[in-house]
């Protein structure tokens, strides 16, 4: 970043050195060598004619009744006379004696507002539209021939006319004399310091703020602070130089002439206007917010005031000189703004701003008294150029804070998707503890769950046992029963644990599978009757277990008492739910009593409850029928 | 000619109970017991057994390993599970190894020597909750045509159900045994036995072919 800036740096310099240059040629130029029109040239030299004889044109006449010795820059009262609202004044100048090897050449750097050349009386040159609108060449220097043929050995007079408006300060510079040679040089430097440079700068500026208008345009006020302010300001710098390249506004209507004069004139002014609002938008808290008010009203109120004095004085000069007075305190605001931001940030583009804003108000009072006093009358104008300087500043500057905001934004937009990421991953991995967390409450509930089954089958089976054979018990045959019991309820709870995918028809033929060895030594034959069941939903290893051990206790009890030879198993589903059914061919017993294979009965229905399925059992001297419906 | 059985069983008693039942049978030799892993791979190569009985959990591993191993070295071995509940993801886990069935610890000592006479038929036994799992392990896509098994011979696709494995399977899970399932389906007893048998090799020859595309994959051949 460093090199940008002193390479901006460095184009400044040289800008600042070029400037340097030919302002120090002006000086040698205006360097009076001669104090008289009569004094000797020196060889090399073009001679400097400051004395002429001066006279004021009356209304009507052609010749002016008296003429009087005058210094050059000479320019007449601004409240003089004219004819019809122009004012003409005639300078007379004794051209010095002497043969000459080569044709003479008149230079003069600056003249208002229009003139005409006469030698000897005969016609010469001149610079146009001499009557009402006038050409308007109050920046061009002239640069004539003398015609030989029309030198005389001796007395030669030079006659030069100037037309002005009335109103306006009509004059004429310094005159130079000599041969081309002499003159060519100092001719071109003049025309391209007065009047290309300000082609040039004008051209500059007006392209920057229409790109700086553009970028308005795209981005709008909120984000592009001060855009529109500066941008107007560069085209009101733009119209303002109008003055100065202009020769002709293109009409002769005198009001709208006079609007494109209040136009050029007020340029200057309000292009200050829109820079201290541009501050005020830019700089805002560099400003107390009262303050900023109060200089912000300051502005539009001066904004106002341009055009309205302009009226009111009925001509540009004077107006002007009270504007930009009545504006210095706004213009000395604005300089403390910029040091104060200057000395805040420390930055070096602030002071340069600083610096070149300051040296731009001193440039429009050094032009400005050009504009007024008559000594100083032919000087070239200097804000041109310290005002491109400031404007292509300000404009780099505005633009490299705009690319530093888009870049922070950037910057933010980027920090803000990683902060987004880091919060989707908190959450996740938030999101993933709960789950965790959930999933080992579940298997806490399901080992409770396992813990609870193996208590109440397998555990109340070994107490049995136990307690049996401390009464005594030592027939193995039915210590044996108990133990196998205990051991199918084990199976049982392992059994239910034991992914079926929900097929209740699985569930019954792993029953079916471990009980396959105990009915064949029974001599029990089985009759295996189940349909397929598609998953049923409800059937959790909770309820499988309960499933499984209502089916166990019924075949037991098959086994134990009903000396039955077939035993028959149906599974079949309808509307009214799943159905169930184990059924023997045995001797029945009495459903009512509780003993023998009633007793079991009891267990059967809580163990239905909890499944949500309703038990029936019926039974006969032709055997016994437990049915459970499920639910689907 | 007997069966040369070894057997792997932590539990002492387990072993003694075994040797004591088989001691009278004069089909089956029982030529070794171990009581760990190490000890079994010290002996099998010596010995070389016609039959294995293995349980799967013992001290210095899972059986399961050991049943990889032998698979791996081709050795023509019928190798059975020990197992107290036939819980059947363990056991599946040991046929997905190459077990050729398993036997019920607690079986009774005519069950014992009749399942072990069926294992060495051949036969394997299969509980419904197995076939159950199988018939969605091997499921045949429904789409699937039934009758061109010329169409995935080559290549390494899975080997599938046949329509009629699929029904046996199918019936098996729905707990029929197996003259049950030949009386529905108009087949004899021993055809659905050798139904039963296929799907077990082609349950062990997708596993084999798994392991080996999962090897390729992790880049160890």
């Amino acid at each position: 970043m460093s090199w940008r800036r002193a390479l901006f740096i460095m184009s400044l310099l040289v800008l600042l050195a070029s400037a340097a240059r030919v302002f120090a040629g002006q000086e040698g130029a205006s360097a009076p060598s001669a104090a008289t029109a009569a004094a000797a040239r020196p060889s090399g030299a073009p001679l400097q004619i400051t004395h002429a004889r001066f006279g004021l044109l009356r209304p009507g006449e052609d010749t002016p009744r008296e003429l009087l010795a005058v210094t050059l820059p000479y320019r007449w009262p601004r409240d003089a006379a004219g004819d019809a609202g122009l004012v003409t004044g005639v300078y007379q100048i004794a051209l010095p004696d002497g043969p000459t090897d080569e044709p003479l050449w008149v230079y003069v750097p600056k003249l208002r507002t229009n003139a005409a050349f006469a030698l000897n009386g005969q016609w010469i040159g001149d610079g146009g539209r001499m009557i009402l609108p006038v050409a308007r060449h109050a920046n061009s220097p002239f640069y004539l021939p003398l015609p030989p043929a029309l030198m005389q050995p001796s007395g030669n007079v030079l006659s030069i006319r100037v037309v002005s408006p009335e109103g306006t300060h009509g004059g004429l510079s310094l005159v130079q004399l000599g041969t081309r040679a002499q003159l060519d040089n100092a001719v071109a430097s003049r025309r391209l310091v007065q009047n290309a440079g300000v082609y040039i700068t004008s051209a500059i500026i007006g392209s920057i703020s229409i790109y700086i208008l553009l970028v308005w345009l795209q981005i709008g006020s909120r984000r592009g602070k001060g855009f529109l302010p500066l941008g107007v300001a560069g085209l009101a710098w733009s119209a303002r130089n109008l003055n100065l390249l202009l020769l002709d506004f293109g009409t002769t209507s005198d009001a709208l002439h006079r609007a494109i004069e209040y136009a050029t004139f007020t340029g200057h002014g309000v292009f200050l206007g829109l820079f201290g609002i541009f501050l005020l938008d830019r700089y805002a808290e560099f400003v107390p917010a009262r303050a900023a008010r109060v200089f912000r009203w300051s502005i539009y109120g001066f904004l106002a005031l341009g055009p309205v004095l302009l009226l009111v004085f009925n001509g540009p000069a004077p107006a002007l000189t009270v504007w930009m007075v009545g504006s210095s305190p706004l213009l000395l605001a604005m300089i403390l703004i910029l040091v104060h931001r200057a000395k805040s940030t420390r930055a070096v583009s602030d002071a340069l701003l600083a610096v070149l804003f300051t040296a731009f108000i001193a440039a429009s009072a050094y032009d400005n008294a050009v504009l007024m006093v008559n000594a100083l009358f032919g000087r070239v104008y200097v804000t041109h150029y310290v005002g491109l300087l400031f404007f292509a500043t300000v404009a780099w500057l505005l633009t490299q804070q705009h690319v530093q905001a888009v870049r922070a934004h950037e910057a933010l937009n980027q920090s803000l998707e990683a902060r987004l990421a880091q919060r989707e991953a908190e959450l996740r991995i938030r999101f993933e503890e709960a789950r965790s967390l959930e999933a080992e409450r579940t298997a806490l509930a399901e080992r409770a769950r396992i813990m609870r089954d193996l208590h109440d089958g397998v555990g109340a089976q070994l107490l049995t046992a136990i307690s049996e054979v401390e009464h005594g018990a030592t027939d193995a045959a039915r210590i044996r029963d108990t133990l196998t019991a205990c051991l199918d309820d084990l199976r049982l709870v392992v059994d239910s644990l034991e992914p079926h995918d929900n097929y209740l028809t699985t569930i019954l033929g792993t029953l079916r599978y471990r009980l396959a060895p105990r009915l064949a030594r029974a001599g029990l034959t089985m009759q295996w009757e189940v349909e397929e069941v598609n998953p049923l939903t409800w059937l959790d290893p909770t309820r499988t277990l309960h499933l499984l051990r209502i089916l166990q206790e019924a075949i037991a009890n098959v086994l134990r008492h009903a000396q039955a030879t077939t035993l028959l198993i149906r599974l079949n589903r309808d509307d009214a739910g799943v159905l169930v059914e184990v059924r023997d061919n045995g001797r029945g017993f009495d459903t009512r009593i509780e003993s023998g294979p009633g007793h079991g009965l009891r267990n059967l229905r809580q163990r239905a409850v909890q499944l949500g399925a309703s038990l029936q059992i019926s039974s006969s001297p032709q055997g016994t029928s437990v049915s459970l419906l499920l639910p689907n | 000619m007997s069966a040369r059985l070894y057997v792997i069983e932590d539990d002492f008693k387990v072993s003694t109970g075994i040797l004591r039942t088989l001691s009278s049978q004069q089909e089956f030799l029982v030529v070794g017991t171990a009581s760990n892993l190490a000890q079994a791979r010290h002996d099998l190569p010596r010995l070389r057994p016609d039959m294995i009985l293995v349980d799967l959990q013992l001290p210095d591993g899972d059986g399961t390993a050991l049943i990889r191993e032998l698979r791996a070295s081709q050795t023509a071995v019928v190798v059975l599970v020990f197992t107290v509940f036939g819980d059947e993801s363990p056991v599946l886990r040991a046929i997905e190894a190459g077990a050729d069935g398993y036997i019920l610890k607690g079986s009774s000592n005519d069950e014992l020597i009749a399942a072990l006479h069926q294992a060495r038929a051949g036969e394997s036994p299969i509980s419904p909750a197995i076939a159950r799992h199988l018939l969605q392990r091997l499921r045949r896509p429904a789409s699937a045509p039934e009758d061109h098994p010329g169409e995935d011979a080559g290549g390494s696709a899975p080997e599938r159900l046949s329509q009629r494995e699929v029904e046996v399977l199918r019936l098996v899970a729905q707990g029929f045994v197996a003259d049950e399932i030949g009386t529905r389906l108009g087949i004899s007893v021993n055809t659905v036995r050798t139904h039963i048998r296929n799907v077990y090799g082609k349950l062990r020859v997708n596993h084999q072919g798994q392991a080996v595309s999962a090897a390729h994959r992790l880049g160890y051949i």
